[in-house]
């Protein structure tokens, strides 16, 4: 895995299919945002009066975000806000199954509220979560990237 | 620390774009978030305005009322909203999004959304209020669906009289393998 991670090629690779799955979880809530915003309601995290300026919001930062993870610039800034965006949908989604919520996640547009697709979410997150940490990790020791071998 | 500083400009510029784009909405997200009932029932407030409900009496000329204690809604089978369908008795209300509608619906029902509640109903406020007492059944996708009861109630305020839910819904009609309607 380390000597995977290593490879210039592999990271970008990996940079770039995260940041499309971003862009395409925020094309998808960007549309419906009424319905977006019942599914952020649905964790009962957030009071009325911030519901829909989050659901508002989020759809932009996951675009954003997704879209300069792909062209890779800048880099470190997508990684981190990656990171962290994904960290609070695990907070989330860890919060809403330890109370017992059985929600639509919200994640990839609307869907039936459902406990297994809420450990599904988490799981990928945790996934997704691991590979920008990864990736983060080598933006920040930059020696062990090499080319791979002729 | 730099990258601290770039998540909060991008969350700014998020904010911006998500603001700028909801204000060229049809229909802008409010500022503050009301939730599926509490939509509903301003769509309903918004048509009793609009319509206060009528109910004919024996005389020559109807007495216009206030809307007063909603009707009971029943619940019906399989079996029954089948019977309804093939007899075209009265009004079948598909209550899922336009979208799922258009790809398929129990034979003859028309599209009323609780999503889109107001902006339906007007489409078919003609044909529904032409008589009030007339068999209107709701159904949605299934039986943890909860837009069919909703819609019912909203139906029930606004004056029908004799509002039926096919709680099993979508799933249960396809589930028999029962025809199914698309649109164009």
């Amino acid at each position: 895995m380390k000597k995977l991670f290593s490879n210039r090629y592999v990271l970008a690779a990996t940079r770039i299919i995260l940041g499309a799955i971003f862009v395409y979880a925020g094309s998808i809530s960007i549309g419906t945002p009424e319905q977006f915003a019942d599914s952020v309601a649905g964790y009962q995290l957030l009071p009325a009066s911030l519901i829909n300026l989050f659901a508002l919001a989020l759809p932009p930062f996951e675009i954003l975000t997704g879209a300069l993870l792909i062209f890779g610039w800048p880099r470190r800034i997508a990684l981190f806000s990656a990171l962290m965006l994904t960290i609070v949908f695990i907070i989330a989604l860890s919060w809403a199954i330890a109370r017992g919520l059985t929600i639509d996640c919200g994640c990839f547009g609307h869907g039936k509220p459902s406990r297994s697709g809420m450990w599904i979410s988490l799981g990928r997150d945790v996934v997704m979560v691991i590979f920008l940490a990864l990736l983060y990790r080598r933006e920040w020791k930059p020696a062990e990237v090499s080319e791979p071998a002729p | 620390m730099p990258d601290l500083a770039g998540l909060v400009i991008l969350a700014i510029l998020a904010l911006g774009i998500g603001i700028a784009v909801n204000h060229f909405r049809s229909k802008p997200l409010p500022l503050i978030y009301h939730n599926k009932a509490e939509r509903l029932e301003q769509a309903v407030a918004a048509i009793s305005k609009e319509t206060p409900a009528v109910i004919p009496t024996n005389t020559l000329s109807p007495v216009t009322i206030a809307t007063t204690t909603p009707a009971t809604i029943s619940h019906i089978t399989l079996e029954e909203i089948k019977r309804r369908s093939d007899a075209k008795e009265g009004v079948i209300l598909d209550a899922r999004a336009e979208f799922f509608y258009q790809l398929g619906h129990v034979p003859g029902a028309l599209s009323l959304p609780r999503s889109d509640f107001e902006t339906a109903y007007a489409k078919l406020k003609s044909r529904l209020e032409s008589d009030k007492n007339k068999l209107i059944t709701v159904y949605c996708s299934g039986s943890d669906c909860e837009d069919s009861q909703m819609v019912a109630e909203a139906l029930a305020k606004l004056g029908f009289q004799q509002v039926a839910v096919f709680k099993g819904g979508w799933d249960e009609w396809t589930g028999a393998h029962l025809p199914e309607e698309k649109s164009q």
